[in-house]
């Protein structure tokens, strides 16, 4: 086990092999699932830092890229 | 004989004899296209000019004999004549043209040299489109040129949706689904009321309802009502199906996971266009996002064509930023802002990575009115979150018009049918969106 704050991840995944990958890391101890998209073969999940690079090599997973942010100018700017 | 000395001696052509605008002797005439014959006789009655033979396309190689033999042809499937004309009745054939509703144009035929048999019928098909091109712009003023002139009257529609042409469409978008996701929406918004609006939240503890306005002015340019309560009108495609995906927060930030997740929803809800006025700086240099791309092919397999906005971290003249993300994706068509003056605003971002990431077409972007959450009921804003939504808008109403198109073949009308623009296509991709 890590103290390590897991870290959110954004997972895609082959749409004919979604099932079988959501269904091994719903059984990880150290992944979270946060939500399954089978519709367009996504997966967001909370990771160990440690575990990205092992959930790309996984079979039926195309790649593995960490979560985003995205912030909006507040409402009283004029530039949105 | 020598050359001539001077500021040309050095140009590539010194010595080639200068041809430009090299006339044949014979007239071009567009013609109303279902009137075509009517035309041809007025002409050879009162201009004297030969009698015509229709040319269908299947035999346009017979057009450069009947030419060379003194004829005239009338080419029917691009409404364009081809006469020979004297010199002495040039004056007749003019006034007969501004006299004769069935004559839209006429100009002397120029010598063209790219085309070893002379005429074309490519050739005249540019002359037909270019005619009309002329005519058009003529007669109602929207030219590019004009329109950098040109003040804008706002009291009855924005400029953005004059510029756009929604003004002239008789499309609404009815029927089709449009998902904006983005803030939410202010569904009890004056001019939203009685309107088919599906919603759902991406944002944990936040219900679909707009608390920045963001989403609310971007639902309204993409899908705002022809007759609002308080004009202008500033609407696209009044009568399309409002699918308002909150994936970013009150406070305006959003993350990758609920992004996709409405993009999800949206196809689910066989949405046929996805509008994204959000992002994130991508540096030059950066590429895109493999799961965005497989997930917007994937959206495109499924009848859903995601547009997004380039991003404002532009500073011109001094700085230009490159195409954000996501609309740095290949398959996503990344929108950039224009002035009321039709120039690139200031703040836009431009295609500066080749792996992906150009400016697929622009919008209105600069001094945009739309609607924005009671009680402050509307709001000029800038950005090009408020150019993306132009454009989903016309995309609605290309699909209405087109039921059985594919995104692709969306992609292909809206950039086929822009407007072209003397900018870099760097900073506007395909030029001005354009309504149908």
């Amino acid at each position: 086990m890590t103290d390590e704050p897991a870290v959110p991840v954004t997972i895609l995944v082959d749409t004919e092999a979604f099932a079988g990958v959501a269904a091994s890391l719903a059984a990880a101890a150290d992944v979270e699932v946060d939500a399954e998209l089978p519709a367009i073969g996504v997966i967001s999940a909370r990771v160990p830092p440690g575990r990205v690079a092992a959930l790309a090599g996984l079979d039926g997973v195309r790649s593995v890229e960490l979560e985003r942010e995205f912030r909006l100018p507040p409402p009283e700017a004029e530039t949105q | 004989m020598t050359e001539p000395m001077g500021e040309n001696a050095n140009r590539a052509d010194a010595g080639v004899p200068a041809r430009v605008d090299a006339y044949t002797g014979a007239y071009l005439v567009l013609l109303e296209p279902d009137d075509a014959g009517a035309a041809a006789v007025v002409m050879h009655d009162e201009a004297g000019v030969p009698v015509a033979e229709m040319v269908h396309g299947t035999e346009a190689h017979q057009v450069a004999d009947i030419l060379a033999g003194g004829g005239s042809v009338i080419l029917p499937e691009i409404g364009v004549a081809v006469v020979p004309v004297d010199p002495d009745q040039r004056d007749a054939l003019v006034r007969v043209a501004a006299d004769t509703p069935q004559i839209l144009l006429t100009e002397p035929e120029r010598e063209v040299y790219a085309f070893a048999d002379g005429l074309t019928v490519e050739y005249l098909r540019g002359f037909r489109d270019a005619a009309e091109a002329l005519l058009e712009s003529s007669s109602n003023g929207s030219g590019a040129a004009e329109a950098a002139a040109r003040q804008w009257d706002e009291n009855r529609v924005t400029w953005g949706l004059q510029a756009v042409r929604a003004t002239e469409s008789d499309l609404t978008g009815r029927g089709v689904r449009v998902a904006v996701l983005d803030t939410g929406v202010d569904r009890h918004h004056r001019d939203l009321e009685g309107r088919a609006i599906t919603t759902m939240s991406f944002i944990a503890g936040e219900s679909a309802v707009d608390g920045h306005g963001h989403g609310t002015h971007c639902i309204g340019t993409a899908c705002g009502v022809r007759s609002p309560k308080v004009l202008p009108r500033y609407g696209v495609a009044g009568e399309a199906e409002i699918f308002a995906g909150k994936v970013l927060s009150n406070a305006g930030s959003g993350r990758d996971g609920g992004i996709l997740a409405g993009i999800s929803w949206a196809v689910a809800q066989d949405c046929r266009v996805i509008s994204m006025s959000l992002g994130a700086p991508v540096r030059v240099g950066g590429t895109y996002s493999r799961i965005y791309e497989e997930v917007a092919r994937r959206a495109l397999r499924q009848g859903s064509l995601i547009v997004a906005a380039a991003g404002n971290e532009s500073r011109r003249p001094g700085t230009i930023a490159s195409v954000g993300h996501p609309a740095n994706c290949p398959s996503i068509l990344a929108v950039a802002a224009l002035t009321p003056d039709f120039d690139v605003a200031s703040f836009s971002c431009a295609g500066r990575n080749p792996d992906g990431g150009q400016v697929d077409i622009a919008a209105p972007g600069v001094r945009v009115l739309s609607s924005f959450p009671e009680p402050t009921g509307y709001k000029l804003l800038n950005g090009t979150s408020m150019a993306t939504p132009h454009v989903a808008g016309v995309l609605a109403l290309f699909a209405e018009q087109n039921p059985a198109a594919t995104p692709a073949d969306l992609k292909a009308l809206l950039a086929s049918s822009a407007q072209r623009l003397p900018l870099p296509s760097t900073d506007v991709g395909a030029g001005l969106v354009q309504a149908p």
